[in-house]
């Protein structure tokens, strides 16, 4: 019996704090905001530009900057994506249509956060061949090449997660970040490090900040009706 | 008349008295006839009961002339080989057989029976005597819970792996991984000796080393398969390891070494280590120490995306499914080669150098291949290995020559006591044969031929599976006054014991009736290729299949590592595949790994290219491959389309100018010798399909092309003038040769 209770509590706890639990689409009438801005109080800085290794002749024209590390003169730190941790419920997400440019040797933009089911339009604006690989921790995503100047090739995202974005093509400096996500509660903070998520039913959730260089941190919010401020600062 | 009468009563008395035994004698005759004895017609009556009332009450049985079988199992087991006996509900043994499709299905019972594979008496009715488990006057009790396996060797003489039968494959392939058959015959399989050969053996080790190695050699194995031979006698172990090693060191013949030598600096141990870490010898090899083994090449780039997975997943269970948080996988241990670490201590570095050059010339049987080493490499990769293992020990006296010949003489006799030769190449016992007892017919030991000795095993517990669990455990357990084992102890757990004694319980020197010999499915080529996949350890490098090449552990980008081969059948051409095994050459000059020359026969060459082509699903391997010419109209937008999509941005033309290493790909001009153009039209279609994580990316996703001005656009079209193009390059239009110095 009492081995019964046991698991019977222990599936019961897997339910509720197993890493897939569905999403639950709700009308939300009366959702806050979460509105801040992330700074960066560290005296670190991104490189001017980054080195070029192969294709000079085009890639070497002008400085490939580096955008790992983009902090304003507020000290507002750029390209820190925002998220919700697995809320329960919320409204529908809304998948877009985006464009990854492969321009200058470098993608423009460098960070992008996005609801599954987006179609991401892959483009070329170099008149070089550039290859567009993404993939998650364990797989490929898509791997494209794009050998044509003004060349585009459309992609559906249909799994979640962090991907990260390279070039094969020896332009090992190229990189991106593409994040998916099943839920509308998530932003990519702009060049002065604000970011502002609405619609969120209220409650209390977990809060992520993340960036590619300083890693990630998290905190617990209260969401009310009237919103919720959540300022963070990496140092 | 008085003692008449009175004899007449007693005759009388007597007669009543035996008509009533007789009465209650036929009476129980018949119980014990219709009820007790006649299990089988309850069970007959259950299965009317549930399934089906049509049927009538008979003894049916099976009689298999051919097999010398009548079998009357299916009396009571009346489901076993019905449909309507597959309910859970139905009582054993009503229902039917375990994976009854396929077990019954290649073995249906009119033919086989039920007593060819599981043993048992046939003809018997009760199920005490037709299972006889516990019957001592019984010689085949039927085999029960997991020997039920054993059975399938009586016929499946010659399969290396039987899908149905994984703990009997597993034995036997430890049988023979374990090098069993050193020492044990079994039904005519031939000796081969898996230890290393010792008739060089002083130009080799070190004399304290070899002796301390013969001692035990358990410290420093990791999967290697050297048992020990005084696992508790240490005093016994110490006088007659000397004794061995001494002979072993007088017999040794000469191996030339002596030109050998090797100037010992740190930029060439550096040179040696950096050598190890590149060229493909961890793909066998383990050095046993940490730190050396947790080497990851190109790490820095991929921890960096690690990180940034990792810190999305914000140290809670990873919120996307996407496998970042996920624990890594545990590693597998190297068993191939043995362990290297401390070399240095036992191994002679002028040996080495020879060895790494050519290793069949020290050992024509040895398993390890040419790495094609250059003389300076192998001298800076020697060089690296001695310096492994701190100093070499001192010589002691009793192993230096002169040798005191009481010693050599004791030393002699411990090596035939021992049957060292059932395992290692050793001179003057090259005839010897082999030194254990045969086991051809194990599996059918009654219990008076096992002989327990003096060993602490209970009588009532004597029986067939403890002697051999026990046996195997611990070898000399089973002695007495007169008999000394000398079986060496095994470092075997309980898992593998327990396959083992599976096999062993499955060898029957009883041929299989005429006819039931079952041949494999497999041609003896393909056998012979999955053997050399097995023996020579191609899974060490590559992934082949499921199984990921051991070696990748040590890469951070699969594109960096050993090219994967699951697909090699149909990439590339059988017959450069087979050129390719024989003589290998260089096709990724940006990868330091080197495929080694295995010294493989034409035989196995041929063996290998079959087994590729058949893994991968070929159909037919030997296919004609015509070559399609290209005429020059189609050359000229081929040769145009070819550069449009930039292929020599990555990959390299014969002739072409080098390119930077890390940003290489296999040479194109070497396409038309070496792949199957069908092949290369599926890897444009989509590349990642049969190399997953490659470089390789897709040019026409989705079916889109960035040129439809070219054939109008269509992509079927396109591919076909690619693939054209790359089997057609260093040729003429229509296929004639360009002249000298053309491309």
């Amino acid at each position: 019996m009492q081995t019964l209770k046991t698991a019977l509590v222990a599936s019961l706890l897997l339910l509720l704090t197993g890493p897939s639990q569905a999403y639950d689409v709700v009308a939300v009438t009366s959702g806050g905001a979460i509105q801040g801005a992330v700074t960066y109080e560290g005296t670190a800085r991104a490189a001017s530009s980054l080195e070029v290794t192969q294709d000079q002749d085009y890639c070497g024209k002008a400085d490939v900057p580096d955008e790992s590390l983009l902090v304003s003169s507020s000290k507002g730190l750029a390209n820190v994506i925002v998220f919700l941790k697995d809320p329960p419920a919320g409204r529908a997400p809304e998948p877009g249509t985006y464009t990854l440019d492969n321009t200058q040797c470098r993608y423009v933009p460098h960070v992008m956060a996005m609801a599954v089911g987006s179609e991401i339009k892959v483009k070329n604006s170099d008149p070089i061949l550039h290859n567009t690989h993404a993939r998650l921790p364990k797989a490929d995503v898509f791997n494209y090449a794009l050998p044509r100047q003004g060349q585009v090739l459309d992609t559906t995202i249909s799994k979640p997660g962090l991907m990260k974005v390279g070039c094969d093509a020896g332009h090992t400096w190229m990189s991106a970040y593409i994040a998916a996500f099943e839920h509308p509660y998530f932003a990519v903070t702009d060049a002065q490090g604000r970011f502002d998520i609405t619609g969120v039913p209220p409650g209390t959730y977990t809060l992520i900040y993340w960036h590619e260089k300083l890693g990630s941190a998290s905190r617990q919010i209260t969401v009310a009706d009237s919103g919720v401020q959540a300022d963070q600062a990496f140092r | 008349m008085a003692w008449i009468r009175h004899e007449e009563r007693s005759y009388r008395t007597l007669f009543l008295v035996l008509s009533l035994l007789l009465a209650v004698v036929s009476v129980w005759a018949v119980y014990d006839e219709v009820v007790t004895r006649r299990p089988w017609k309850d069970w007959q009556a259950q299965w009317q009961d549930h399934v089906d009332e049509s049927g009538s009450i008979v003894v049916s049985q099976l009689n298999l002339p051919d097999l010398g079988a009548l079998d009357r199992c299916m009396s009571c087991h009346v489901g076993i080989d019905d449909p309507r006996g597959d309910d859970e509900t139905l009582p054993e043994p009503l229902r039917i057989h375990p994976r009854h499709e396929g077990l019954l299905g290649d073995h249906p019972p009119e033919r086989f029976g039920c007593t060819s594979c599981h043993l048992g008496q046939g003809v018997a009715l009760t199920a005490e005597s037709a299972h006889a488990v516990d019957d001592p006057h019984w010689p085949e009790p039927m085999r029960v819970g997991r020997f039920v396996e054993s059975g399938c060797l009586s016929c499946h003489r010659g399969e290396v792996e039987l899908a149905g039968a994984p703990l009997l494959s597993e034995g036997r392939r430890l049988f023979q991984e374990s090098g069993c058959g050193g020492c044990h015959a079994t039904n005519g399989e031939p000796q081969q000796r898996r230890g290393p050969s010792l008739r060089h053996v002083a130009a080799k080790m070190h004399p304290a080393a070899l002796a301390e190695w013969i001692r035990d050699p358990q410290p420093r194995r990791t999967g290697l398969v050297m048992p020990q031979f005084w696992p508790d006698d240490p005093a016994r172990a110490a006088e007659e390891s000397v004794a061995i090693a001494a002979w072993l060191l007088s017999v040794s013949e000469p191996y030339p070494t002596e030109a050998i030598e090797v100037d010992v600096n740190p930029v060439r141990v550096a040179a040696g280590q950096r050598l190890f870490d590149r060229v493909g010898c961890r793909g066998c090899h383990a050095l046993g120490d940490p730190a050396l083994d947790e080497v990851v090449l190109g790490a820095s780039e991929q921890t960096e995306a690690d990180d940034a997975w990792a810190a999305f997943g914000g140290g809670f269970d990873d919120p996307f499914g996407s496998g970042a948080a996920e624990e890594p996988e545990p590693e597998p241990p190297i068993a191939h080669g043995p362990p290297l670490g401390g070399a240095g201590a036992r191994v002679r570095l002028p040996f080495l150098v020879a060895w790494l050059q050519d290793p069949s010339s020290y050992d024509p049987e040895a398993r390890m291949p040419d790495m094609r080493l250059t003389d300076d490499e192998a001298s800076a990769l020697a060089a690296w290995l001695v310096s492994l293992g701190g100093a070499r020990p001192a010589t002691p006296e009793s192993l230096r020559a002169p040798y005191d010949p009481d010693l050599l003489e004791r030393g002699r006799e411990l090596v035939s006591l021992y049957g060292c030769y059932g395992c290692h190449d050793i001179p003057g016992f090259e005839e010897a044969g082999r030194p254990g007892p045969d086991l051809s017919d194990y599996g059918r030991k009654e219990r008076r031929e096992l002989f327990f000795g003096q060993a602490d095993v209970p009588l009532e517990a004597q029986d067939w599976e403890s002697y051999s669990r026990f046996k195997l455990a611990t070898p000399r357990a089973f002695v007495s006054d007169d008999i000394v084992p000398v079986m060496p102890q095994f470092d075997l757990s309980p898992e593998q014991i327990d396959a083992l004694t599976i096999y062993l319980r499955g060898l029957v020197d009883v041929p299989p009736a005429p006819g039931f010999v079952h041949e494999p499915p497999e041609s003896e080529e393909l056998r012979l290729g999955l053997r050399l996949i097995e023996e020579r350890n191609c899974t060490g490098c590559h992934t082949l299949g499921d199984q990921t090449g051991d070696i990748l552990r040590h890469y951070a980008d699969v594109n960096l590592g050993p090219p994967e081969l699951t697909a090699e059948g149909r990439r590339v051409r059988p017959d450069w595949l087979f050129n390719f095994l024989l003589t290998p050459t260089t096709l990724r000059p940006w990868l330091d790994l080197r495929m080694p020359d295995f010294g493989l026969t034409e035989e196995e060459a041929a063996a290998l290219a079959t087994t590729f082509a058949e893994l991968a699903e070929v159909p037919t391997p030997y296919r004609r491959l015509a070559h399609r010419p290209i005429t020059a109209e189609r050359a000229e937008l081929g040769a145009w389309l070819f550069g449009e999509l930039k292929c020599v941005s990555c990959h390299q033309l014969s002739g072409g100018e080098a390119m930077a290493a890390g940003e290489l790909a296999p040479d194109l001009g070497l396409a038309r010798q070496r792949l199957d153009p069908a092949w290369v039209r599926s890897f444009l279609i989509d590349p990642s399909v049969d190399l997953p994580g490659t470089r390789m990316p897709q040019f026409f996703a989705g079916g889109q092309t960035a040129y439809p001005e070219v054939l109008d656009g269509d992509v079927d079209a396109q591919l076909d003038l690619l693939v054209d193009h790359l089997m057609n390059l260093g040729l003429q239009p229509q296929g004639a040769l360009l002249p000298e110095g053309g491309s």
